[in-house]
């Protein structure tokens, strides 16, 4: 049996037609989309609700048990949807890039950070205090991980990656998702490197751009 | 490979999806017998279509501005489908008896493309889920070891062994016997 004759089998087993035709595919699919969205955004509110609340309650619990209202914010039911994850802050030691294990990034990011880091040969990166300060969360966090991800795959560094001396410099891009699990990127240097990133290498450069260009414009 | 409307369907138009439209309008019949040859049942090809579909949807400009939107899609339809596998969120189960058996000897073109289909299938579904979907995007979607690799994120020396295994399988599968009448391109049996 050919190729082609391979091609004829597969081609003659699936049917020629789906049941539902695409014009029903586009609108479900945009529907299921959209719903999503709606419903991340607000869990995203919902949780910002649930922050000012204990904001207010507790000093309020606190104050004494006479406080009005409290009563009803105690009866009121939980919500049923489990809230999104809060950003966890970076890990007390520089992350040591020299550990990390290539691994695919959350599909459902929801917060993304850049945290100090450290390696073998050298220490962390300068990429700013906004950047590194900075979180980026919900559907922006989902964004960043997909411009990574859609970032080409890097066959092999710049042809004056070979004479240049690169000063050692780590950092570590940590990207928490929707069920309070993290994961991290990062190289020992901020040019002529590749990180592996869903089973294809980027190059650094291009990843650092993505990342500081999105935490840059927050603070 | 045919890209369709991918290669034009570029306009960051996520608020109106009038590109997404267009791309799901002129390329999800393919798609779905893509994912109707990994999960060899009609109704789970269009769930996983449209799983992958609406990840595609929400990141539809950044998509079509990295890439075409064809190879986001086979990307998120064949991880989506090793996915289910890991996660059983399918709840598939194993089952003696496949769908569409030859059973309308009246037609006989309609009861040899079923029982083809059939066969093809039993075969199909004893191969493992990345061998599967390797024959799947080579031989069916056309798509070059390289694009294969890519799509599978897996690298090209992984696809020409898998594609090699894939192919012996089917070759040795007694449910394919009938339509095997010459040796497999590459096979050294």
């Amino acid at each position: 049996m050919t190729d082609r004759h391979l091609k004829d089998l597969l081609d003659s087993t699936a049917p020629d037609q789906p049941d539902l035709a695409a014009a029903a595919r586009t609108t479900a699919v945009t529907e299921r989309a959209r719903a999503v969205t709606r419903r991340n955004r607000a869990l995203v509110a919902l949780a910002a609700v649930a922050v000012v609340g204990v904001g207010v309650a507790v000093p309020l619990a606190l104050d004494g048990g006479d406080a009005p209202g409290r009563q009803q914010v105690a009866d009121d039911p939980a919500p049923e949807e489990p809230a999104v994850p809060a950003p966890q802050p970076c890990p007390d030691a520089p992350v040591v890039v020299d550990a990390l294990r290539p691994g695919d990034l959350p599909d459902d990011a929801a917060w993304a950070r850049l945290c100090p880091a450290t390696s073998s040969v050298g220490g962390g990166a300068d990429l700013g205090e906004k950047a590194m300060g900075a979180v980026v969360v919900g559907e922006e966090a989902t964004a960043l991980v997909a411009d990574i991800e859609a970032l080409p795959r890097l066959e092999q560094l710049a042809p004056e990656c070979a004479t240049m001396l690169v000063q050692p410099s780590a950092w570590a891009l940590v990207v928490g998702d929707g069920n309070g699990g993290t994961a991290t990127i990062g190289a020992s240097v901020t040019a002529c490197g590749a990180v592996p990133v869903a089973g294809a290498d980027r190059q650094v450069e291009a990843i650092l751009a993505l990342a500081t260009e999105a935490l840059g414009s927050h603070s | 490979m045919d890209t369709g409307v991918s290669e034009t369907a570029t306009s960051p138009q996520h608020g109106t999806g009038a590109s997404f439209e267009d791309f799901v309008a002129a390329r999800s019949t393919a798609l779905w017998r893509s994912a109707f040859l990994l999960t060899g049942d009609a109704q789970k090809a269009e769930d996983l279509l449209q799983t992958a579909l609406v990840k595609t949807w929400r990141k539809w400009d950044t998509i079509t501005r990295h890439q075409g939107a064809e190879a986001y899609v086979r990307r998120a339809l064949v991880s989506t489908y090793t996915d289910w596998w890991r996660r059983r969120w399918n709840g598939e189960r194993p089952t003696g008896q496949l769908p569409d058996r030859p059973d309308r000897p009246d037609q006989p073109d309609v009861a040899a493309r079923a029982a083809t289909r059939h066969d093809v299938l039993t075969a199909l579904a004893d191969l493992p889920r990345g061998q599967r979907a390797v024959l799947v995007l080579r031989y069916f979607d056309d798509l070059t070891e390289q694009q294969t690799a890519d799509a599978l994120g897996v690298s090209v020396g992984t696809v020409k062994s898998q594609a090699s295994r894939a192919t012996s399988g089917l070759r040795s599968s007694p449910a394919l016997r009938g339509h095997l009448s010459e040796p497999l391109e590459g096979d050294p049996s």
